[in-house]
């Protein structure tokens, strides 16, 4: 039936809100807050459970909860410990409960018998509970609480059905009942109660006494007809509890025992509720007077009554529909706003109105899609408290931020790489007590989860005071993975150390253990943290600990774009991707821009930008390669050359004409790239929408979007482009510029016409003048005799990608210090041997000789390492 | 994509939108068609196999334009104002349309008198290259009174 479908639905979502919560306060009991307060909570909570189970034939989940219950009612009696074994079982039994749950279907049919056996043993009484029945009889209990929440102007009833009857003569079922009185009142709680061991599905023939705890503004006499039931069968519940009317149903099953381990606080005489809750002024909840302000329990009342009052279900789908609905309205809204930029000021006004109705409706929609990432915290004490019992190590997990909401769906995604993250604290980062107390720290570990809003972003961090990264065994183990060579090694910071852990293939632990390290990485975290339009970074002090910080978009819906033009067309650049529009003018076009290779170089504050034609990618359909991208770079410079020209010598004639040229610097992690365009249109909030199924694959963009002015823009997938055009983007700004001959005497010297090339003079021996005629040839091996030796010649064209040099009748011949086997390096022109302050900057491409690039005497210059050009070095 | 196809058993009659392209006459379904708009500048998706003719935004929605010309080997035109968008109901495809030269009237055919499309080849003035592309999108071949009316299948328009 349906309804009994959702019904069984809100139940189970119900349960759940229960558990998580249960499973909060089991990690609260274990620090040692036995406060009665989070005990009672517990109990409630699966009594609440146990209560709902029998109503719909969930044996195995009554039996489990009743079990647990048992031993929850030691603890409270002070007869049980709350210690780690004890919380290790309630822990077990309450994750056996979410498996019950997730297979609702077929929990009937799981064993717990075995657990639930364990449970009793631990409460201390080995229990005759007849194994079908998995509950006893037990009397509806009204505990403070109830009566609390209680609306102020209600009556609190316990109404006694016999299910049974009501079936056979009034074909009623539970359903419908359960409908009849909520339409006129609430249900705070029920009993399923039978007689005699039965089995429930073989139909009762002593009866089926539900009882029902029920308030409602209506009279106990109409209560009775409203439900159709003898007055006597319907019990008022005084303001304090007491039973108006002690009469059992004229019919009732034979007298109810109170169970022992039912809840101590029976429906109890106004001085001991008193005594039993003294922090809280219970009001008279008959008395219409009451003030809902003064109900200090209605707050952590029991959780159904919060959740029917204050939140609504809503489907997901009805949600999203809404938001694109929002988005259109968004579009609508920017149209206006482009047409009204007339005179009409009336007009104006009402259209500022609209703006700002429209804006604060997406902003309210899109928080209907929020929660806050404390949901997500909250389950990480749990991971935690099970990993540290199991490492032998004391964790602490705090957290700040909770209250900061995030978009359901990054949410989602987030739980992954965070828990990742914590696992690898717990494993690896933080130490054993006795290693901890030995380095002078406390002997409890601690892993602080953080999030907050700044800049538009979410920004989450995961930080434990462990042992932190050590830099060297990151680095022996790239070397041992073969990820990098000793070469590249040498030339990373401090900082790029530690991000190769984001390389793929790549796990410190001496061994992998089951907790981490289980063949997913920490690029794997890294890629799905980019998936999310975020960026992750690694932080870490040896000896004091690592810290992951996370910055995330807070929607995925709507994201705020640059529009830019390229062959005519508009295109949407995502901010998150924007570093910062670069324009250059004139001169500056021809001086800034550099040609090296098959690269198109612009030196960005230090930075070496490889620049990427927004235009030329779009029309190429093929992805480019080396040769490609040479032509592009050469096209370009002499297209950039010719039209120098021409400006200029308009400009002699008279003309006044600019010249400008901009570009978008692009950033994925750590890389950066210029994106060339023809214009600047401005920016815009888009809405993503998905590409159609036909033109998904194509890696250039990642959705289309309609602009305020009713034109599609497509939107440009940033690592696409770069991918199309194949530039290698492996951007480390800070490489090791301590590592590099900073300030010394360097041979500056040109071979091809256009780079100009720099090595370290404590590198060199010395240098000899050579004719083309010098030079002999043995097989396609080049020799010259210089001062009687036969020395091989290096074409530096031959080793990297270099312009060639033009024919010329005179070399030069460089020698390297401490050669292995003597030769040279060719040389078309001496520049200069100076003293040069510089700072190195990452190449945009990759080579083992090359120490990087910098800029001197105005030209952009590759610094060569000998060392790594020698012939035995190919 | 075949178990689409939308031909009625034999003796029903079908409603036909029919266009022209490169003067020949082409059909759809009626029952096939959300609407047919004279919003023909395509916004060209760079990369996109040849036959897609660009995007169009039509109150909000973004769809995707096959271009049928290029679709048939016909030699490309720019679109004129006589050309047209026709555009699919959701049930064919996720939003999409074709840019035809022109739009005509709507046909009522006996489908009895559909001619399977592999025999129908009447047209031999088709190069090879044009048969093989009609062969996919084709649902048959319909004799009118002064002319052949071929059929498309617009559920295979987007099928690589």
């Amino acid at each position: 039936m349906a309804e009994e479908r959702s019904l069984l639905e809100e139940f189970l979502e119900e349960s759940r809100e229960h558990l998580a919560r249960m499973e909060l306060d089991f990690l609260l009991l274990e620090k040692g807050e036995h406060t009665p307060d989070v005990i009672n909570r517990i109990f409630r909570a699966v009594h609440t459970v146990k209560g709902s189970s029998g109503f719909f034939g969930l044996v195995r989940v009554g039996g489990l909860s009743h079990a647990m219950e048992s031993v929850l009612d030691s603890l409270r009696e002070g007869r049980l410990q709350a210690d780690g074994a004890l919380l290790d079982l309630l822990l077990e039994g309450l994750d056996r409960l979410q498996a019950l749950f997730a297979d609702l279907e077929h929990s009937n049919e799981f064993d717990t018998w075995d657990l639930e056996e364990r449970l009793r043993d631990a409460a201390g009484k080995k229990s005759q509970i007849s194994p079908i029945l998995a509950f006893e009889p037990q009397e509806s209990e009204v505990t403070a609480e109830t009566v609390a929440v209680t609306p102020p102007g209600h009556h609190l009833y316990r109404l006694n059905f016999d299910i049974t009857r009501m079936e056979r003569e009034r074909s009623l079922s539970p359903v419908q009942l359960i409908e009849l009185l909520q339409s006129f009142g609430q249900i705070h709680d029920g009993r399923l109660e039978t007689c005699g061991n039965q089995r429930l599905c073989e139909g009762l023939p002593g009866g089926l006494l539900y009882r029902i705890l029920f308030s409602s503004v209506l009279e106990r006499d109409l209560v009775a007809h409203g439900v159709q039931l003898p007055e006597n069968a319907v019990e008022e519940i005084g303001p304090e509890g007491t039973l108006g009317s002690d009469l059992g149903p004229g019919d009732s099953p034979p007298p109810l025992t109170l169970a022992s381990h039912a809840i101590p606080t029976p429906p109890a005489p106004p001085p001991e509720l008193k005594e039993s809750s003294p922090a809280r002024a219970v009001p008279p909840v008959s008395a219409p007077s009451a003030d809902a302000e003064s109900h200090p329990a209605s707050k952590e009342g029991p959780a159904t009554a919060r959740t029917e009052q204050d939140f609504l279900k809503v489907r997901l789908d009805i949600l999203d529909r809404l938001m694109s609905l929002a988005g259109e309205l968004v579009l609508v809204r920017n149209q206006q706003l482009m047409r009204e930029q007339s005179s009409d000021t009336e007009g104006r006004r009402i259209v500022q109105q609209l703006d700002l109705v429209t804006s604060e409706l997406q902003e309210t929609i899109l928080r209907t899609r929020m929660q806050p990432i404390g949901n997500v915290f909250a389950r990480f004490s749990r991971v935690v408290r099970d990993l540290s019992r199991k490492l032998g190590k004391v964790i602490e997990v705090k957290s700040s931020g909770d209250e900061v909401e995030l978009d359901k769906n990054i949410l989602e995604a987030l739980i992954d790489p965070l828990t990742h993250i914590v696992r690898n604290s717990c494993d690896h980062g933080l130490e054993n007590p006795e290693e901890r107390l030995a380095s002078g720290k406390p002997a409890i570990g601690t892993i602080t989860l953080r999030a907050w809003h700044e800049g538009g972003h979410i920004h989450v961090e995961v930080q434990d005071d462990g042992r932190g990264i050590d830099r060297e065994r990151v680095r022996a183990k790239a070397l041992e993975k073969g990820l990098k060579t000793p070469e590249e090694l040498e030339r990373l910071g401090e900082n790029d150390i530690l991000n190769l852990i984001f390389l793929p293939g790549f796990s410190t632990a001496a061994e992998v253990s089951d907790l981490s390290g289980r063949g997913v990485g920490m690029d794997v975290v890294k890629s799905s943290i980019e998936a999310l339009g975020g960026v992750v970074e690694i932080r870490s002090t040896p000896g004091q600990g690592t810290c992951q910080h996370m910055r995330l978009p807070l929607t995925l819906a709507i994201i705020p774009s640059m529009i830019v033009q390229s062959l005519g067309q508009a295109f949407a650049l995502p901010q998150i991707n924007l570093e910062e529009l670069v324009t250059l003018y004139d001169e500056e076009i021809l001086e800034h821009i550099e040609s090296a290779g098959s690269r198109e170089i612009y030196r960005l504050r230090g930075m070496l930008l490889p620049l990427i034609h927004l235009s030329e990618v779009l029309e190429t359909a093929e992805s480019f390669d080396e040769e490609a991208r040479q032509r592009s770079v050469e096209r370009h410079r002499r297209e950039r050359l010719a039209r120098w020209e021409e400006i200029r010598s308009r400009r002699s004639s008279g003309h006044v004409e600019s010249w400008s040229l901009s570009f978008a610097v692009l950033k994925i992690g750590n890389a950066r790239y210029g994106l060339v365009i023809d214009r600047i249109l401005g920016t815009e909030e888009i809405v993503v929408k998905p590409m159609h199924r036909a033109v998904k694959e194509l890696p250039l963009y990642s959705g289309a979007t309609v602009l305020g002015d009713g034109q599609i823009a497509l939107i440009l997938d940033v690592q696409g482009i770069s991918r199309q055009f194949g530039v290698s983007l492996e951007t480390r700004t800070e490489v090791a510029v301590d590592t590099a001959a900073c300030g010394s005497r360097l041979l500056l010297f040109r071979n091809g016409p256009q780079e100009q090339l720099a090595m370290p003079l404590e590198t060199i021996a010395r240098i000899e003048e050579l004719r083309p005629a010098d030079i002999e040839r043995v097989g396609n091996q080049e020799f010259v005799a210089l001062q009687g030796v036969s020395t091989r010649i290096l074409r530096l064209e031959d080793r990297m990608e270099v312009s060639q040099p033009a024919a010329s009748d005179r070399h030069y011949a460089i020698l390297p210090r401490g050669a292995t086997s003597p030769w040279c390096l060719l040389a078309q022109e001496l520049i200069d041997i100076g003293e040069y302050g510089f700072e190195l900057d990452t190449p945009s491409f990759e080579h083992a000789a090359l120490l990087g690039t910098t800029r001197l005497r105005g030209h952009l210059t590759l610094l060569l390492d000998p060392q790594a050009l020698a012939p035995e070095n190919p | 994509m075949n178990e689409h196809v939308p031909v009625e058993p034999n003796g029903t009659s079908l409603q036909v939108a029919t266009f022209r392209l490169e003067g020949r006459l082409f059909g759809v379904d009626i029952r096939k068609v959300k609407e047919i708009t004279e919003e023909t500048r395509l916004v060209p998706v760079h990369h996109a196999a040849a036959g897609i003719g660009g995007m169009l935004n039509i109150r909000g929605q973004i769809h995707l334009v096959v271009d049928l010309r290029v679709e048939f080997r016909f030699p490309p035109r720019k679109p004129d104002p006589q050309s047209r968008v026709i555009l699919f109901k959701p049930s064919v495809d996720e939003p999409f349309g074709v840019l035809v030269d022109a739009v005509e009237d709507i046909v009522e055919i006996d489908s009895s008198t559909l001619v399977d499309r592999r025999q129908g080849d009447a047209n031999g003035d088709l190069s090879s290259d044009q048969r093989r592309a009609r062969r996919n999108l084709c649902l048959g071949v319909c004799p009118l009174p002064r002319e052949l009316l071929l059929l498309l299948n617009p559920h295979n328009l987007l099928e690589p």
